[in-house]
């Protein structure tokens, strides 16, 4: 029978393809240098935000002179849970670390102090007080409180309303959800009159806000979780010539929604600090690494309410120089 | 008889050099690859994967294909996890069922047993296509791990549930036990009985085995559960070592263990294949996963590798069938 | 496969031993470990949480009012002067007498007065200060939102609880507490050409923001109409 001699050729295509591309993707002479490593695990770089923590986070750290390398937990705790164990068994000195799940993702935290690395937390919290050396996260529930006062402004203090959720498992839907209607639930004649998850997602909550103008055409205003959303809400309303009667707000503080802001399209949003956050994060771990070990457990990074008036400052995931 | 031995040897041959041939190549790149820790790091990360590819070699080998295997994992994994922590709770009486680890672990591969003969029994008592049933029953599992645990992830399960995923036995880590002895029996089950013969000729070729007498119906529909009750086993193992049960745990697992099977030298038109090929493929792929890493490979450009490898492994697979009919 | 038997049917003669063998084996383990317990639906009253580790909003805030941020309310420093360096330098007004709780956000400021009303609006109440020369701030009387009081009082950390959601709950709870002490007392005595007397916090101006009147939040207050 005779040997087939293609797969096999194929497969040692594999194999160069893989030292070839590993050639080209490794940084230059690691070992020449001693550079310190820091690991940026990041919950996902499939939203332009976090991609922004990441790159902030990972650029900062280069600057004091470690050697950086982002991973992708693509919103799986069980890949971020991978992450950790192959950069505890590789010699990081220090992770910079946006979690995946408040509370699923403490053992990791926890693991990684066990073998002696600090972590740095940035945005998300982690449920435990002990674990992380530092958290520097973003007052979520503060946001929206301040948003919902300039919502109750901006609409008056009767109406209605759709409210988009983001991703049900995620603390930071919850907490932004309950700082807005710790204030709008306070005005009886402000009714939300349907409440759904888009997950986040601009492409779903454009299908998901059609859907509800079907059965409610007639609403005032629309709160997004996320600036995602809110785009994904305008285009909606945009298709439903509704855009000039219905009031949009976001969170987060994306680029096209400032701009979006600036010409009156979408009301307001919150702006979060990622720079802020991913550069304290990096010069934290560079002080932790020196030697100093003095951190607070958490620090709070404002945010901001960009509306109309002010959004002249803002731009570029922060305030303009 | 010898032609599908001295094949299957050869697939099982070629996978070994290729992973000889990576092996090899990252212990040069890297200084952190050839560590115990991160042979056991590599071990412990394909024991999922190698759980759910136990299974779809069965089916694959059966002429099948299972794509609900991630959706059951989650669906077991969040039912052990709300068992173990709430309890179930007997409808019309005060009283409540507590389960214990040991009823949790039985309850997880009950349920993915359950699934697993519910996709046997669509494709078998009702005709359907096993692409068709078994992605009929992804989105189900999927809206039943919904509905089970609200859209939250359920955490907080206690150590000793932990053990399964995170303790260790003899210096090596629990999942890995785990995934030895199931490879252990699946190969004995393949390799050695009745059952195994038969589903290689249910695979092989169908309408001669039913000609011959064999149970066609029964045998696909034993295999299907089996896959369902891996999945819960894998199902298990995540939960286990987060501590927590996702409801997303599992989404695009499917995919990998598909991959895994075929690169391993199943063939996905059936009749061809072993678990042994099945271990070295999810083996290929740990390795590529971890060399990737140590290699700081940017992300976005290991995603590419990944697909690339599979498509190679499923051309592969064409190759050989192209020569296997023609030799 | 050349065999006419039916796959499933034992060969004759033997008995199933395998089977047995793992049947009592299952029945063993089972016995060994049981999946479930039965117990009755009370639980709730043993499973809630004990005591001491759960952090209770409510009972903090009202022994950090009573303790400390009323004796430290007495004491604040005297807005008079605050108001005239503001008109002549706001930015070191801010930097001198404003505290923010978190990075790069509000400053508040922390203050006594006292002064005329001159105008009462359906949130707030427009009080002219007494000694500052045409200065004039407001006190809400609405609804109150927002960490102004947590986090201009100077007293209160986050790490000083166990995380934000909790740190929120105590500005939530301090707010409640003003609206339901404080404020009641103030809307009904205050009339225009009344005196009042005040402590509160007040958000610092972002920038120079001409004419943006200081609101206050008040944490005390007496007014005589």
């Amino acid at each position: 029978m005779k040997i087939p001699k293609i797969p096999t050729l194929l497969f040692a295509a594999a194999a160069a393809l893989l030292i070839v591309v590993a050639g080209c993707g490794k940084s230059a002479a690691p070992a020449a240098t001693g550079a310190k490593r820091v690991a940026v695990v990041v919950s996902t770089l499939n939203n332009p935000w976090f991609v922004v923590l990441a790159d902030t986070a990972r650029d900062r750290a280069k600057e004091l002179g470690y050697e950086v390398t982002v991973f992708d937990s693509q919103n799986d705790p069980a890949k971020e849970s991978t992450h950790f164990d192959n950069l505890i068994s590789s010699g990081y000195s220090a992770v910079l670390f946006n979690c995946t799940d408040a509370q699923g993702s403490v053992a990791n935290v926890r693991r990684a102090k066990a073998a002696g690395i600090p972590v740095f937390c940035m945005d998300r919290e982690i449920t435990a007080n002990d674990a992380a050396t530092a958290q520097i996260l973003s007052d979520n529930y503060s946001g929206c409180v301040a948003l919902g006062q300039y919502f109750v402004e901006q609409v008056g203090e009767t109406g209605s309303y759709v409210e988009l959720l983001g991703i049900v498992a995620d603390t930071n839907t919850w907490n932004r959800s309950k700082g807005f209607h710790s204030v709008v639930d306070r005005y009886p004649g402000l009714k939300m009159v349907a409440q759904q998850s888009a997950e986040f997602d601009r492409t779903k909550a454009l299908e998901v806000l059609e859907a509800i103008l079907q059965a409610h055409p007639d609403i005032n205003a629309v709160f997004c979780g996320n600036d995602a959303m809110a785009m994904g809400a305008y285009q909606a309303l945009l298709a439903a010539k509704k855009a000039d009667q219905v009031k949009v707000f976001g969170f987060d503080g994306a680029d096209d929604v400032v701009k979006s802001v600036a010409e009156g399209k979408i009301v307001a949003t919150v702006m979060q600090f990622p720079k802020t956050m991913a550069r304290t994060v990096a010069e934290y771990a560079d002080r932790y690494i020196k030697g100093e070990r003095n951190f607070p457990q958490r620090v709070p990074v404002a945010v901001e309410l960009v509306d109309k008036q002010n959004v002249a400052k803002f731009g570029d995931y922060g305030r303009k120089p | 008889m010898s032609a599908k031995n001295i094949s299957t040897v050869f697939a099982r041959f070629r996978s070994l050099l290729a992973l000889a041939l990576m092996i090899g190549a990252l212990s040069l790149l890297s200084e952190h690859f050839l560590t115990a820790d991160n042979g056991w790091n590599i071990l412990r990360q394909i024991s999922v994967n190698l759980c759910l590819s136990i299974g779809m070699t069965l089916v694959i080998l059966s002429g099948g294909i299972d794509l609900s295997v991630g959706a059951i994992l989650a669906l077991a994994g969040a039912m052990a996890a709300g068992l173990l922590k709430q309890g179930l709770a007997l409808p019309g009486s005060s009283l409540l069922l507590q389960f214990t680890t040991s009823g949790a672990i039985l309850a997880a591969v009950i349920v993915g047993a359950a699934m697993g003969w519910c996709n046997g029994v669509a494709i078998t008592r009702f005709q359907l296509p096993p692409f068709v049933a078994t992605l009929g029953m992804f989105s189900i599992a999927r809206g039943l791990t919904m509905l089970w645990t609200g859209g939250f992830p359920i955490t907080g399960l206690g150590d000793q549930f932990g053990f399964v995923g995170t303790g260790f036995v003899l210096g090596a880590p629990m999942p890995v036990w785990i995934m030895t002895a199931l490879v252990a029996v699946f190969m004995v089950v393949t390799r050695r009985t009745r059952f195994g013969r038969h589903l290689y000729a249910v695979g092989g070729n169908e309408r001669a085995a039913r000609l011959t007498g064999l149970h066609v119906g029964r045998i696909k529909v034993a295999v299907y559960t089996l896959a369902g009750a891996l999945s819960g086993v894998a199902g298990l193992i995540v939960t286990a070592r987060l501590d927590s049960a996702q409801p997303n745990a599992g989404l695009g697992y499917e995919l990998d263990s598909i991959a895994a099977v075929v690169i391993g030298g199943t063939s996905l038109s059936g009749g061809r294949g072993s678990v042994g090929g099945t271990v070295l493929g999810c083996l290929i792929i740990g390795v590529l996963n971890n060399g990737l890493f140590l290699l700081n490979v940017s992300p976005f450009w290991q995603q590419v590798i990944k697909g690339l490898v599979i498509l190679l492994a499923v051309a592969i697979d064409k190759v050989n069938v192209r020569q296997r009919d023609s030799s | 496969m050349t065999t006419s038997s039916r796959s499933n049917a034992p060969a004759r003669g033997t008995f199933a031993w395998p089977w047995i063998g793992l049947t009592l084996a299952v029945v063993v383990l089972l016995c060994l470990f049981p999946p479930f317990r039965v117990v009755s639906r009370q639980p709730a009253l043993s499973a809630a949480p004990t005591g001491g580790a759960a952090f209770d909003p409510v009972a903090f805030v009202a022994r950090f009012w009573s303790e400390q941020l009323q004796p430290a309310a007495g004491r604040a420093a005297a807005l008079a002067p605050i108001l005239a360096e503001l008109r002549r330098d706001p930015a070191a007004a801010v930097q001198q007498h404003a505290r923010s709780a978190d990075l790069g956000g509000t400053a508040y400021f922390f203050s006594r007065g006292s002064g005329r009303v001159t105008a009462v609006e359906k949130s707030q109440v427009v009080v002219a200060v007494d000694g500052a020369e045409g200065g004039t701030i407001a006190i809400r009387t609405g609804p109150i939102f927002g960490n102004a009081v947590r986090d201009g009082c100077g007293l209160l950390e986050v790490n000083r609880v166990p995380g934000l959601a909790e740190f929120n709950a105590v500005s939530a709870e301090l707010n409640r507490l003003v609206e339901e002490r404080v404020l009641p007392p103030l809307r009904h005595a205050a009339k225009v050409g009344g005196r009042i007397t005040f402590a509160g916090c007040a958000a610092a101006p972002d920038g120079p923001g001409a004419g943006a009147l200081l609101a206050f939040i008040p944490v005390q207050a007496e007014a005589t109409p």
